[in-house]
């Protein structure tokens, strides 16, 4: 579903490489979790697994698309990770903009810390935002989604009425509704109480997996990164398997 | 103080961190100041202006002429007087000149003189030595910017300088230097360029100097430079002689015997006829700088509040850390302080530059128009500043106490409240109430004052109504718009959640564009009404305007015609008095009925007035005396027109003044009183007047036909001409005395003669060129003259349009930025519509949809109170402002143009920051507060 491919990620020319060298590769409907340091550069991973920043060097590709079209590889290609099929080389500058859009739509659902609801939108519409972008707007799919994240009362609720919890039980469910491949989330739970956090944090676990979606969450709580298939730790810019470095990951 | 002084640190700090909402701050107070500076200044012009022109002319008073068949006067008279102790006399001599700027004429070539460069002008040289002892010293070191107050040195400062008007010096349009050529061969007084084609000219250059104390039409010179160019005392006489004190009946007997001949004693005064139209523009410009303020105050407002939006975490922050709210309070104050101080000066230059650039358009339309005088004002800069920074502080501390207020009680940050909307009900039962409401005032006004407090608060509770509709309609507008399409969908629910946060933008906008539709829509009005009444009005196909007297004019055989005289008197009705009422001739034939157009009329009006039965008013004479068809006003104090200049002047040259006014006195037996028949629109016109029959005065003889000739004749061809009743009425002086309109020998004056031929143009050009020695006036036909009344209508209103147009895009751009700064505020989510897979040029395109359907309700809403606003302009504002009112006409196109241009202005200022705009996508969004 996802792979990742000898990345690397610099900000300046003279600093060391935040990213270095990562190599990932996520299956489809498998969950990771990814815990670091503050300043690690896990959100940065997301960031550019999102095709929201450019890579250095390396390969993302999702779903068999590759999402890094200009980026050039430094690195020595891991050869355990299948080749990703490369955009069309003629299309690539004309549609990389556009593809990374129609790619973040049609395959991305994203769970920011702060939610980042629109507050113009009651909770019905926030949620079914995503899935009338894609096109593929299910009402009874949202209705159940909700459900299953238990704020189907809410639904008529301007947002400014509902709590922490509840806005990011709507994110997430914005982050699913439209049926996306790959889910990346930030800190999901960061603004949330432990309780609350536990909450959500197993719904979000639960649906990705009952939906067959992948799941990245960047998070610094070891109790929501243990709910992960594969709990990974991002230390000096590398990506490492957290059963493998327990000390880091406390 | 520490707190004090750590607050503004931080303050400032916060508005280095975010420029651009302090940035549209200092903008708005610039516009504002500069906007009020301007027409301060453009008012004080006009201040200065008429003050000026209220001195009296250097050669007022009284002036020795020769008698009738004298030529004029010599330098040994002149001698001969001052000898004898006539030291108050100033000997003048007089000729007329062609006149061209400096610069136009810098080759000797005659044909380079061409019509376009010149003007006619009377030059006056006169002896300044004795002048200068006078108060007239005063005026030559002001005029000069000289400290020197020595005659030698003033003398030799007037000797190459050319006093003129302002107002001739602003139709001339010449720089410092001006040209008059004189043929060598010059026996003439009058030179034309008829009489002086294949003459050789003479040309001399003169500085230009301004100066009010100086009549108009007039160029005084040094009697060195008058006499120069091949200019002698033998071809060009003196004139005679300036008294600059009274001179007694012995001073005349003394003088005709020193110079053993007769002389006749000249009173001059001069005629200040700047009247009420410059206050009608001073009151003008005072309403259109009030909405440009008021508009403005919206904007500043807007832009505290937008910046205190933002700031509110911070400040929270800093009252939680334990400034107080004194502290706090005079914190915010001093910083908008810091603002006005830093703003006001650029105001100021961009005011004076306004000034300073509109000055020649001001000029001449004043000198056009109000026949009146516009100087560049002198100003005290720093009391200016003084001012101006005051009014604004001010107008901020009390505008902004409610938001400043809010700001320094919060402790805890609140979450921005969503937008309550009220149900269409009540916004409907709350609008019919406002309008009850309104009509109820509107029935309570009565006076120019209250008409315009109406306006402010019919502005005010518009503004009151848009803020209740607009979240309505974009409401309205979120519920209709395609849930299918969710990025719109997201715009217009968006919208109606900006319609709450831009409310004062809004508002600036909405009394900018319904002032602009207002204005528009009463001028458009003015205008149609304007045009429809001159094409009734104008019945004959040509019109004389001459300063000769009447019974020197002379016309083509198959010419007809209607002269327009004139007298003036005091009218009352019911213990109200109205001076300076107009009393005009009225002809009494078929084309006069039908060009009469009457507001309102009595049955047969027209055959009783055509009886002498009654008289029609203007409508600012009844409304003025508050009287109505039917009832009886009283007139009494006849006397003739003053302004009925020329033709005046001439007269009193030569018949006795007292012999005029006892024949006017003959016809108007005082008091008079007349019914009155209807009542007329008379656009333009300041004063009452009333109409009365043209054969009511026939009675009186040549001479005062001449001093009531108001110097307009209407010109028909005979076939043309039509009577109403051939045997009860005579039409004209001309055709009761027989006299008075001289014809050529073969042509016989009769109403009932219908002749083949149809008379032209250039017959009665023709026939004033042959029969006249002097220049015999303007021949306008029909069209020409429409045409240029037309034209004369649209310059009176350049200067309002402007300031209009202004307000308009002053309002525009700050509603655009304050859309830039929302926007910029609300990148966070714009950026995750990014983050969702919205592209940029998608939103892009729907964040300028969304700004423009906000505008384009806030317009939609703004025409129906503009339409409304044209409505009380036109029957409170005009009616009780100027004493005139007229049918709203309202005209689509007009408004389609003021809505257009709106949104154009907004659509352009919109695209730069939407272009720029690149939102940036990063996981880690904050949301606002």
């Amino acid at each position: 579903m996802l792979l990742i491919n000898n990345l690397v990620k610099t900000f300046s020319t003279d600093a060391a490489p935040l990213l270095n060298n990562i190599n990932l590769q996520v299956e489809q409907g498998q969950s990771v979790s990814i815990q670091g340091a503050s300043g690690c550069g896990k959100s940065t991973l997301l960031s550019l697994i999102a095709g929201f920043d450019n890579v250095t060097s390396g390969l993302i590709s999702v779903g068999g698309l590759q999402i890094t079209p200009n980026a050039t590889t430094h690195g020595q290609t891991n050869p355990e990770l299948a080749t990703p099929k490369p955009i069309k080389k003629s299309a690539r500058k004309v549609q990389s903009k556009k593809a990374l859009d129609n790619f973040r739509k049609n395959h991305l659902g994203i769970v920011f810390q702060s939610y980042n609801l629109f507050d113009c939108f009651n909770a019905w519409d926030n949620i079914a935002f995503t899935a009338r972008l894609k096109g593929n707007y299910d009402s009874a799919f949202q209705r159940t989604l909700m459900q299953q994240l238990n704020i189907s009362d809410l639904a008529k609720k301007p947002l400014n009425d509902l709590s922490g919890g509840e806005q990011q039980r709507c994110a997430i469910a914005r982050a699913l509704v439209h049926r996306p491949s790959l889910v990346l989330a930030d800190e999901p739970t960061g603004n949330l109480d432990e309780a609350t956090s536990e909450f959500v944090s197993a719904l979000l676990f639960d649906i990705c997996k009952t939906t067959n979606t992948s799941l990245i969450v960047v998070t610094h709580s070891s109790d929501v990164a243990a709910l992960a298939d594969k709990p990974m730790h991002l230390h000096q810019g590398k990506l490492l398997d957290a059963k493998h470095q327990p000390l880091l990951s406390v | 103080m520490r707190a004090f002084n750590l607050t503004l640190f931080t303050l400032l700090a916060m508005a280095k961190k975010r420029p651009w909402e302090p940035l549209l701050i200092m903008l708005a107070i610039m516009l504002a100041n500069a906007g009020l500076i301007t027409v301060l200044l453009i008012n004080e012009g006009a201040s200065q202006g008429a003050l000026l022109q209220s001195n009296s002319s250097v050669l007022s008073g009284q002036i020795i002429k020769p008698s009738d068949g004298q030529e004029g006067f010599t330098k040994n008279d002149y001698v001969r007087l001052r000898k004898a102790g006539f030291t108050s006399l100033i000997a003048m001599a007089e000729r007329q000149v062609n006149v061209a700027c400096g610069s136009d004429t810098t080759s000797s070539d005659s044909d380079s003189f061409d019509a376009d460069t010149k003007s006619t002008l009377r030059i006056v040289g006169v002896d300044y030595q004795p002048l200068l002892g006078s108060a007239f010293s005063e005026l030559t070191a002001s005029l000069f910017n000289s400290t020197s107050t020595t005659n030698t040195a003033q003398n030799q400062l007037l000797s190459n300088a050319a006093l003129i008007h302002p107002i001739t010096s602003a139709k001339l349009a010449c720089d410092d230097l001006l040209t008059i050529r004189t043929p060598t061969i010059s026996p003439p007084i009058i030179s034309t360029l008829a009489t002086r084609t294949n003459e050789t000219l003479q040309s001399q250059k003169l500085k230009k100097v301004v100066t009010t104390r100086i009549e108009q039409g007039i160029m005084l010179v040094a009697m060195s430079q008058f006499y120069s160019a091949g200019i002698t005392e033998e071809s060009t006489p003196l004139s005679g002689f300036v008294s600059v004190h009274t001179l007694t009946a012995e001073d005349i007997s003394n003088i005709q015997t020193l110079l053993g001949n007769q002389v006749v004693l000249q009173s001059t005064s001069q005629q200040n006829e700047t009247g009420s139209l410059p206050q009608s523009f001073k009151l003008n410009l005072w309403s259109m700088s009030a909405l440009m303020g008021v508009v403005a105050l919206f904007i500043v407002l807007n832009a505290i509040n937008l910046m205190y939006r933002t700031r509110l975490p911070n400040i929270v922050r800093l009252r939680q850390l334990g400034i107080g709210q004194r502290e706090l309070l005079i914190a915010l104050y001093a910083e908008l302080l810091c603002y006005c101080i830093v703003s006001i000066p650029a105001g100021m230059a961009i005011g004076f530059y306004a000034a300073s650039a509109l000055s020649p358009i001001i000029s001449g339309t004043f000198s056009s128009l109000f026949n009146a005088v516009f100087i560049n004002p002198d100003v005290n800069l720093l009391f200016l500043f003084a001012l101006t920074l005051s009014i604004t502080f001010v107008s901020l501390l009390l505008f902004a106490v409610v938001p400043v207020s809010q700001l320094t009680n919060a402790l805890t940050p609140k979450r921005v409240k969503s937008v309550r909307t009220l149900s269409v009900r009540t916004a409907s039962l709350c609008t019919a109430a406002a309008i009850a409401g309104l009509i109820t005032i509107q029935q309570t006004v009565h006076n120019t004052g209250m008409a315009l407090l109406f306006v402010a608060a019919l502005l005010l509770l518009c503004c009151s109504l848009v803020l209740l509709w607009l979240p309505l309609l974009a409401k309205s507008l979120a519920v209709v718009a395609p849930k299918s399409w969710p990025v719109f969908h997201f715009v217009m629910a968006n919208m109606h959640l900006l319609s709450g946060k831009t409310k004062l933008a809004v508002c600036a906008f909405f009394i900018a564009l319904t002032a602009n539709i207002g204005m528009n829509t009463m001028t458009d009005s003015f205008r149609s009404a304007t045009e429809q009444w001159l094409d009734q009005r104008l019945y004959a196909p040509f019109y004389l305007y001459t300063n000769q007297p009447l019974s020197t004019i002379s016309l083509p055989s198959n010419a007809q015609v209607t002269p327009l005289l004139r007298a003036q008197g005091t009218t009352t009705f019911q213990g109200k008095e109205v001076d300076r009422v107009s009393i005009s001739s009225y002809p009494t034939h078929v084309s006069g009925r039908e060009a009469l157009v009457v507001d309102f009329a009595q049955p047969n009006a027209w055959k009783r007035f055509v009886e002498g039965r009654g008289v029609y008013i203007n409508q600012q004479l009844a409304f003025a005396l508050g009287i109505s068809v039917g009832e009886t006003l009283t007139l009494s104090n006849v006397t003739y027109h003053p302004q009925n200049n020329e033709s005046q002047s001439v007269v009193k040259d030569k018949e006795n003044v007292d012999d005029i006014q006892g024949a006017i006195d003959d016809i108007f037996t005082s008091p008079v009183t007349w019914t009155v028949l209807g009542v007329y629109p008379d656009y333009g016109n300041l004063n009452g007047q009333l109409l009365v029959p043209l054969p009511f005065f026939n009675r009186v003889d040549t001479a005062s036909g001449d001093a009531l000739f108001s110097g307009v004749i209407a010109i028909h061809s005979s076939s043309e001409y039509e009577i109403t009743d051939t045997n009860t009425v005579n039409h004209s002086v001309s055709d009761s005395e027989g006299s008075t309109i001289s014809h050529s020998p073969k042509n016989t004056v009769s109403n009932t003669a219908h002749e083949s031929s149809v008379v032209t143009k250039s017959d009665i050009e023709s026939a004033l060129k042959l029969n006249t020695k002097e220049d015999a006036g303007q021949l306008f036909s029909q069209q020409e003259l429409m045409a240029l009344s037309l034209n004369t209508f649209d310059k009176t209103f350049v200067l309002t349009d402007g300031l209009n147009i202004t307000t308009l895009l002053v309002a525009g751009i700050a509603f655009a930025v304050s859309l830039t700064v929302l926007t910029l505020g609300n990148a966070a989510q714009l950026s995750v519509l990014r983050a969702l897979g919205v592209s940029q040029l998608k939103v892009k395109a729907v964040l300028f949809i969304q700004y423009l359907l906000l505008c384009i309700v806030t317009a939609l809403l703004s025409v129906p109170c503009g339409i409304y606003l044209a409505y009380v302009f036109i029957n409170l504002v005009n009616r009780y402002a100027f004493n005139w009112s007229y049918s709203l006409s309202i005209n689509v196109q007009v408004i389609a143009t003021s809505v257009g241009v709106s949104l154009l202005i907004i659509s352009l200022v919109l695209l730069l920051p939407l272009g720029k705009l690149k939102p940036k996508i990063d996981l880690r969004q904050d949301t606002q507060l």
